[in-house]
């Protein structure tokens, strides 16, 4: 092919500008340290680091969701830890109290002491995270509050508002985790007790059993529930019996429910409830009455300690989601530098290259080009 | 009859060798002076014997028979072929290169990760804007009775707002700015066919004067050359040296008589643009290469989808954020209160209701009334998982991190084809100077031969002139 002067420059003049852009390149990304300069640089590499940055930051949230919901817990759990303290003991006081050899006085001095624990738990119920109630459901800003009679006495204790509300954290991609302990599972007459089967006469007819089951919803039935204990509804068992049923009660069915809530009425284990009742059986030196508190003392106790075993269980979901959302987190970070930074090496070995070649083609168009015939003649 | 010979016929056959090479010089001349322009085609002389019948076997000597325009129109057709492909790939690489530009994104303040993904500093960016606000939500449910946080959702709504209107408006200037330019093609369209028509009605009168016109058809050829790349015209060449240049079947330019593009307004999706027409039967212009073409695909295409898009993510995003805050109640008991404005939900307009603007506690967090519960806030911050748009397979962030991609993809593939255009181009414009360039070489090695060769026909003279004196003086 013929090949002319014009020819020769402008292939050198294109090539040039090629080598020169690769340079260029390089050299933006060495400096910037991304790959990605912008979106036409690498389009899935964006979209996927895009994806990429927006869970590292919905983790990022997890994590501070799971922080705040751990002080919660652990709040929580260093608040019941103190209350069973506070009863083990009140318990030796009780204990004390049920003593015969105790003379009025001595029960009367018990009595204060018992009172002054009284005064120490309800300030445990007004515990605090970040300004909110922690015992105090989703009404979390207002407290338990005692009533007190002219000595200043507490006679009740009882929440401002609703203390049953569950606050949730989410702690990872749709999983909720509740981190509160609403007071009413502490603080009041339990909602619901075990049902006591072993108690009951099971001479029910068929017919009846149906009727039990639907008026306290165990949701499971009488005959498998036998060696189990089974959660029923105290307000429907007494909506049953104080009402009017249509059709009527039969006898038997009758007694199932009313032994039933005698069972109920023996696992009261409100804290104050038993505080306050010792407290008086000791003033007024009722020694039965005091020896009658012993066993709802203990109640208490173990109703606190289920509890805390439910708030270390949670305690323990959350560290082991903790552990897992780190572990995603460095794995995504790393992915994510795959996509977007630089390989140093390999992009400093092509601009090496590419520096020879625009060197070289620099040298051969400077020598080659001026040159032709018209040097010559 | 015996041959004769007159010293006279040498002195002739002399003077027409010097005329000759001394034209050929001037040629060669030509050419050097044009070596670097533009569009120039080579000419090439071409001497023969003169041709007489008196005076037998010895000739007369030469003749300059013609200077030839050495051009390929082959490979002028390639080349006007490429121009038009060029033209529309280049003219997307600039526009789509401007349009990418408005959606970097930033990882900006509030983000955690170490350094960048584009090397800007500023907040900038809906993918980033879109975590904060879903994260914001999160905060409030941590804290449902605090007004700090909920004045950070506040601020994450209405930053989330200013992004979206800010992507909205630039993308509307790059439209007008895009329309502008097609104005400008077009009145550079017109130009050129004027010119080009002046060129018609030159080139047969130079041709009539005994020329060939080669350098009004050098002209020529260049100006179609740059209309080419505006356009996708086909471009027929008459046996007297005019051409006539159609357009999707419709006559531009025919001898001198021109058939001008006008712009016409007209509204398209809410927004002025320019349609072309025909100048004289007013039909639309229908083009499929060049400038032009390259330019209204970004206007009439790219850029209206990336606004639809914007526009639908708004909506889902005023709908669903409202659905779920109606539901719930705010500090102070209300309910029932949209969150944005739902009468706003084009990208242009997206704005937080004026109950939230006037009263932070009218933000709705609980869904049953009491402060501490945060059954809303967290209902919301989940709606970044729910797939609400594209016929609800792709969530918010999802649908917008595709969007991106797709602009990369159409930036990055109008980059590699006009890349792959200009080498092809390059190849071609390479062999079109193999064959009408000027080479320094061939022209100096022209000048020595009719440099030579003057030089001998002027010896030849100067010999004749000595015998004729030795004739004289005998």
């Amino acid at each position: 092919m013929r090949v002319t002067t014009g020819m020769a420059v402008g292939t050198l003049r294109t090539n040039l500008n090629r080598s020169y852009e690769r340079i260029v390149r390089f050299q933006n990304e060495l400096s910037s340290g991304t790959r990605i300069n912008k979106l036409s640089d690498d389009p899935a590499g964006v979209e996927r680091s895009l994806a990429l940055r927006s869970e590292l930051r919905n983790i990022e949230q997890f994590q501070n969701n799971i922080d705040d919901g751990m002080g919660w817990l652990e709040l929580s759990e260093a608040t019941l830890n103190e209350l069973g303290t506070l009863f083990v003991e009140v318990r030796g006081l009780a204990v004390q109290g049920a003593t015969s050899t105790y003379n009025a006085t001595q029960r009367r001095a018990l009595a204060d002491q018992v009172d002054q624990f009284l005064e120490h738990a309800v300030g445990l119920s007004e515990a605090r995270y970040r300004g909110r109630y922690i015992f105090s459901g989703t009404q979390a800003d207002v407290p338990y509050r005692p009533d007190r009679d002219e000595n200043g006495r507490v006679v009740a204790i009882s929440p401002l508002g609703d203390a049953s509300g569950s606050i949730e954290r989410e702690v990872i991609d749709g999983v909720r985790m509740q981190v509160n302990v609403p007071g009413n599972e502490i603080f009041e007459d339990p909602r619901h007790i075990r049902l006591p089967l072993d108690r009951l006469s099971t001479d029910l007819t068929v017919d009846d059993q149906a009727r039990f089951e639907q008026i306290l919803d165990t949701g499971s039935q009488l005959e498998a529930a036998v060696d189990h204990h089974r959660d029923i509804d105290i307000d429907a068992l007494n909506a049953a019996l104080d009402g009017e049923q249509d059709p009527p009660l039969s006898i038997e069915l009758r007694d199932a429910l009313m032994q039933t809530r005698d069972a109920f009425e023996d696992q009261q284990t409100n804290p104050f409830g038993v505080l306050i009742e010792l407290r008086d059986a000791l003033r007024e030196n009722k020694i039965e009455d005091v020896r009658g508190t012993l066993g709802k003392l203990t109640s208490v106790n173990e109703r606190i300690s289920s509890v805390r075993g439910l708030i270390g269980a949670r305690v323990n979901r959350m560290e082991i989601t903790q552990n897992v959302l780190d572990r995603v987190a460095v794995e995504m970070t790393s992915i994510l530098s795959e996509d977007e930074d630089v390989d140093l090496s390999s992009t400093i070995v092509n601009l090496r290259q590419e520096q020879d070649v625009f060197q070289a083609a620099l040298a051969s168009g400077s020598s080659i080009i001026p040159q032709s015939l018209m040097d010559f003649i | 009859m015996a041959l004769t010979s007159s010293a006279s016929h040498g002195i002739e056959v002399g003077r027409r060798a010097l005329q000759a090479q001394q034209a050929a010089l001037n040629a060669t001349g030509h050419n050097i002076a044009n070596a670097n322009t533009p569009g120039f085609s080579r000419r090439q002389v071409r001497l023969e014997n003169a041709v007489s019948g008196i005076q037998g076997d010895i000739g007369t000597g030469s003749d300059l028979a013609e200077v030839t325009r050495q051009r390929s129109r082959l490979i002028d057709a390639q080349m006007r072929v490429q121009q038009q492909i060029l033209g529309r790939w280049e003219v997307q690489e600039r526009a789509l290169g401007s349009i990418e530009a408005i959606f970097n994104e930033p990882a900006g303040p509030g983000s955690s990760e170490a350094g960048t993904i584009f090397n800007q500093s500023s907040g900038l960016g809906l993918s980033g804007s879109f975590s904060r606000f879903w994260n914001a939500w999160q905060d409030l449910a941590n804290v449902p009775e605090s007004g700090a946080a909920r004045a950070v959702v506040r601020q994450e709504a209405d930053f989330m707002a200013t992004t979206l209107h800010q992507y909205d408006s630039k993308l509307r200037d790059a439209r007008s700015e895009i329309d502008a330019d097609v104005s400008v093609e077009v009145a550079e369209i017109n130009e050129m066919l004027e010119e080009l028509a002046e060129i018609n009605g030159e080139i047969p009168r130079s041709s009539f004067d005994g020329g060939d016109a080669s350098d009004l058809r050098d002209r020529r050829d260049l100006i179609v050359d740059e209309l080419s790349r505006k356009v996708d015209i086909s471009v027929l060449e008459n046996s007297n040296g005019q051409i006539s240049i159609l357009l999707a079947g419709h006559n531009l330019l025919q001898e001198d008589r021109v058939v001008h593009l006008r712009m016409r307004q007209i509204v398209n999706e809410g927004m002025p643009v320019s349609q072309i027409q025909f100048d004289d039967d007013g039909t639309v212009v229908s083009i499929s290469e060049g400038r032009l073409r390259g330019l209204l695909e970004v206007r009439d295409k790219i850029v209206p989808k990336l606004l639809t898009d914007l526009d639908a993510m708004t909506v889902s995003l005023v709908e669903e954020v409202n659905v779920l805050h109606r539901d719930g109640f705010g500090l102070n008991g209300s309910s029932g209160i949209n969150f944005f404005d739902p009468e706003k939900t084009n990208a242009s307009n997206l704005a937080i209701d004026d109950a939230i603007l006037n009263d932070l506690n009218n933000i709705a967090v609980s869904a049953d009334g009491n402060p501490g519960d945060n059954g809303v806030a967290l209902a919301l911050s989940f709606l970044r998982n729910k797939r609400v748009l594209a016929e609800e397979t792709q969530t918010m962030e999802g649908f917008y991190h595709g969007m991106l991609g797709e602009i990369g993809a159409q930036s990055s593939g109008a980059q590699t084809m006009a890349e792959n255009h200009r080498l092809f181009s390059t190849q071609i414009e390479n062999r079109r100077q193999s064959v009408q360039g000027v080479s320094l070489n061939d022209e100096a090695s022209q000048l020595i031969l009719f440099q030579r060769a003057y030089q001998a026909a002027a010896r030849t003279v100067s010999i004749i002139d000595e015998l004729l004196e030795v004739t004289v003086n005998l």
